[in-house]
């Protein structure tokens, strides 16, 4: 058992913590991505027309290069981001607790939203790579997309499955609240007869 | 600050000297000549290294931003 107090504090100081770091990376993924595509990526598509200078591989080149910046930008707030779910996913948990939560609450919850930012995150760094993937291979950025949401799919499905339990319970408070009501509906309406 | 606006001139200066060399190619064939290589190969590892020049200035202004956001939230 986990205090609920402790838990609500730590998920707070690592979310203050966590959270800067993510932005920095993403506004310089941006940065790069911008610089890129409105810069690097014009210049070499000139550089590489037949009929200027000719350099055919330059654009595949200078794609890969920025691919490669931002694909090791994204891996270095991973770690971030993976804090930073992980605390949600403990406030979330200590916040639908009375007084203390379970290990096995707050694991099923850290799971359950670590799946979901996975997506997320992969999400947005498809987004970011899909004008690079397409200078080096068109074909490729298909490939990677159909895979992508197939395993967007797996992972949902699975983080879905994980909070049925919850899902169940609230269902069946609110069918009885529902049942209730009516109940006392039907009763007013005999009284009234 | 001071050091971001540092980064950020040179940043600029890889941007247009990328930009000039593609606009005017010939600049670069005394250094071709002097290297021994094709005029097209040596535009081609110039924009490279100018790309990879612009890369690491921007993850440096990036991480500057970062220090100063967190010593004002600090």
């Amino acid at each position: 058992m986990v205090d609920r107090e402790e838990l609500l504090t730590a998920s707070r100081r690592e979310i203050y913590d966590s959270i800067p770091k993510i932005v920095v990376g993403v506004v310089i993924a941006f940065l790069i991505w911008l610089f890129g595509v409105l810069i690097f990526q014009p210049l070499a598509r000139m550089l590489g027309d037949p009929l200027i200078f000719g350099l055919v591989g330059l654009g595949s080149l200078i794609s890969a290069i920025i691919l490669i910046a931002i694909v090791l930008i994204f891996i270095g707030i991973f770690k971030e981001v993976i804090d930073v779910t992980n605390a949600i996913a403990a406030y979330a948990a200590a916040v639908y607790s009375r007084k203390e939560t379970s290990e096995e609450k707050l694991d099923r919850y850290q799971r359950a939203f670590r799946g979901i930012a996975y997506v997320l995150l992969a999400v947005i760094l498809f987004l970011f790579l899909l004008p690079f993937i397409a200078g080096i291979i068109p074909v490729l950025a298909g490939i990677v997309l159909v895979i992508l949401v197939i395993w967007a799919i797996l992972v949902l499905f699975r983080s879905g499955r994980l909070f049925s339990g919850e899902i169940e319970r609230w269902a069946a408070d609110a069918t009885r609240k529902i049942e209730a009501q009516r109940e006392e509906m039907e009763r007013e309406e005999e009284r009234e007869e | 600050m001071k050091k971001i606006s540092i980064y950020l001139f040179f940043a600029a200066i890889w941007v247009v000297a990328s930009l000039v060399v593609t606009v005017f190619p010939a600049i670069l064939t005394p250094v071709a000549t002097a290297l021994r290589v094709p005029l097209n190969e040596t535009i081609a590892v110039f924009l490279t290294l100018m790309l990879v020049l612009t890369i690491i200035f921007l993850a440096l202004i990036g991480r500057e931003a970062g220090r100063s956001v967190a010593e004002h939230l600090l």
